[in-house]
């Protein structure tokens, strides 16, 4: 019998991090081939132009989450050994809107900036620089708000067991919730070109 | 796989205001579904998701370590970024290198490898930059603050159904959004 | 680009379908946790009151976090972990396979031949009481873990690591998605990075970052 995957491999061993290799080089590239790493691109997103990004990142949590949720079912996949993000809400809510204003003026995100920089964009490299300095400086002023960083703490918790529902039900609900987002998206996508006068596939 | 890169033109910048037609990108939804199925991917082996913010994080705390030993180790965030085994052992660190060597192969194979300045149709390299700075330092104490970035929270965080992960990405966005009401000439 | 389309549109019917069955299914499990009965018997009852009256020692023996964690991953026949704290609690987190009973449902938690119990909740006194309570009505072999949740945290979990047995412990630290550690110079003073460490004690948070 097959163990459950997640596999039992040592953190920080060579083979753990072979596969983190492995697992960048297809994150990058995926990035890469979506157009992601072009800051206009990106930001068309948020001018209502162009809705890569909302296509892209929704496709994928769909995926992921609707593989998570039958792999499990399946027992081919132990949830409990896949290390869930703890939630801080105040910490997360007001670091959100922070990171989702910089973005905004940055046209990109850490991730794609990476890409950026990585295919010759000289204010993908710049984002990355001043991403770094912006973590180094904040990471040290964090002892300032330590209250506020540790506010909110409720542990790895998922909505299922926040709302009180079944995970299958909260599934259901992400996975509706995107196919009408895509729908919306289109609209959305030919009305803004008509208004602009610019034609985009 | 060829025939599904064949999408959109993308849009201007560069000299001038000419539309310039580079290969074209694949299709998003497709696209997502393969990074979905990347992400699945790395749950199912490495038993966690994607991020960036982390990595930078620990190359953060890795220079402080190496200048100020103490104030590393007494700081909690810098501390909880701190490997025993050093910068180039850390997974996320390993991961970002990937996501480097990736995005480059994909972009030399489909000849969008360019040394250039993106920006909105009209607006000028200077602004651009100072922009790119601003916005990328803000976006390093948001990352802080919520303990991961778009790739960490929003994707993956997304996947697995945390809550405080959704709420990144409906503040993230709304923040966006806004932000980029207010500086919409910088992009059309 | 009409490739493109279809495929497109047969991935989302997938989605749409798949995440139906979901909603159906509920659970990502196929086996749904064992119903247990609470009903405690007048029997038992009267039995539990002995031991309330200062009757009956616990005979259990407790053992480590760390001895419960080898069980668990090699899966030790007729083991069952018994979580007493309140729901909440675990709702929150919980040692995995750990099932949640409240303390004065346990005599009613029948004794079948073969079983290893191990209870743990935050409470040493509570386990005690717990532990009496199953010897008392029956049980063979009954355990407690000793620190409970906390040290579970602290020894599987995080776990700071050295010595002969590092690798082994690293090692059974990461099968439950811990972090072990090595001890580093300022572990020596007990400061903010202990706190930091005790403070983030929910569910499966793993210093992993994002």
């Amino acid at each position: 019998m097959i163990a459950p995957l997640p596999l039992a491999v040592a953190d920080g061993s060579s083979l753990s991090l072979a596969g983190a290799l492995g697992i960048g080089i297809a994150f990058g590239w995926c990035l890469e081939r979506a157009g992601l790493g072009s800051a206009p691109k990106l930001m068309g997103q948020f001018t209502l132009r162009d809705m890569t990004v909302l296509k892209v990142m929704f496709s994928a949590i769909v995926t992921a989450m609707l593989g998570l949720f039958w792999l499990s079912w399946l027992g081919v996949v132990d949830l409990a050994r896949v290390a869930v993000p703890p939630t801080f809400i105040g910490p997360q809510l007001v670091g959100g809107a922070v990171f989702g204003a910089g973005m905004a003026l940055a046209g990109l995100c850490p991730g794609t900036s990476c890409v950026a920089a990585a295919t010759g964009r000289l204010d993908g490299l710049i984002v990355v620089v001043c991403f770094f300095a912006g973590v180094l400086g904040t990471g040290l002023a964090i002892p300032l708000m330590a209250s506020f960083y540790e506010s909110g703490s409720r542990g790895a918790v998922a909505l299922p067991a926040a709302l009180g529902v079944a995970q299958g039900t909260v599934t259901f609900v992400v996975v509706a919730g995107a196919l009408a987002a895509f729908a919306v998206a289109g609209r959305i996508e030919r009305a803004m070109a008509a208004r602009v006068g610019r034609v985009r596939p | 796989m060829r025939a599904l890169d064949e999408e959109a033109v993308i849009p201007s910048e560069v000299e001038g205001s000419a539309l310039t037609t580079v290969k074209r990108y694949a299709d998003p939804y497709l696209t997502g579904v393969a990074l979905g199925l990347v992400l699945l991917a790395s749950f199912v082996i490495a038993g966690r998701g994607l991020g960036a913010s982390g990595a930078f994080a620990t190359a953060a705390a890795t220079t402080v370590r190496g200048v100020a030993p103490e104030v590393a180790s007494r700081n909690d965030f810098l501390a909880t970024h701190l490997d025993a085994g050093g910068l180039f052992r850390d997974w996320l660190v390993v991961e970002i290198i990937g996501v480097v060597i990736g995005g480059s192969c994909s972009a030399a194979l489909a000849g969008r490898l360019a040394v250039r300045v993106e920006r909105g149709p009209h607006a000028a390299v200077p602004p651009r930059l100072w922009a790119a700075g601003a916005g990328g330092a803000i976006m390093g104490a948001g990352a802080v603050l919520a303990r991961g970035c778009t790739s960490g929270q929003a994707l993956t965080g997304g996947a697995l159904l945390s809550v405080g992960a959704w709420l990144f990405i409906g503040a993230a966005f709304g923040a966006a959004y806004v932000v980029a009401y207010l500086t919409r000439g910088s992009w059309t | 680009m009409t490739e493109t389309r279809a495929l497109v549109r047969a991935l989302g019917a997938m989605a749409a379908v798949l995440g139906a069955l979901a909603f159906g299914v509920g659970a990502p499990a196929r086996s749904q946790g064992a119903v247990r009965d609470t009903v405690v018997s007048a029997a038992t009852r009267d039995a539990l009151d002995d031991c309330d009256r200062g009757g009956c020692s616990s005979g259990a023996q407790s053992i480590s976090a760390v001895q419960l964690a080898e069980w668990i991953r090699d899966g030790r026949p007729g083991l069952r972990v018994l979580d007493i704290r309140d729901s909440s609690a675990f709702a929150t987190r919980h040692i995995p396979s750990a099932e949640s009973v409240e303390l004065t449902a346990l005599p009613s938690v029948a004794p079948k031949p073969g079983e290893t119990l191990v209870l743990y909740s935050d409470d040493d006194l509570l386990d005690l009481q717990g532990a009496a309570w199953l010897t008392r009505v029956g049980h063979a072999r009954v355990h407690l873990v000793r620190g409970g949740m906390s040290a579970w945290m602290t020894e599987v979990i995080d776990p700071v690591v050295q010595g002969d047995s590092a690798t082994a412990i690293a090692a059974l630290s990461r099968y439950f998605g811990g972090v072990p550690r090595a001890p580093s110079p300022s572990d020596t003073v007990s400061g903010p990075r202990t706190k930091a460490r005790v403070r983030g004690d929910f569910g499966f948070v793993t210093r992993r970052g994002c």
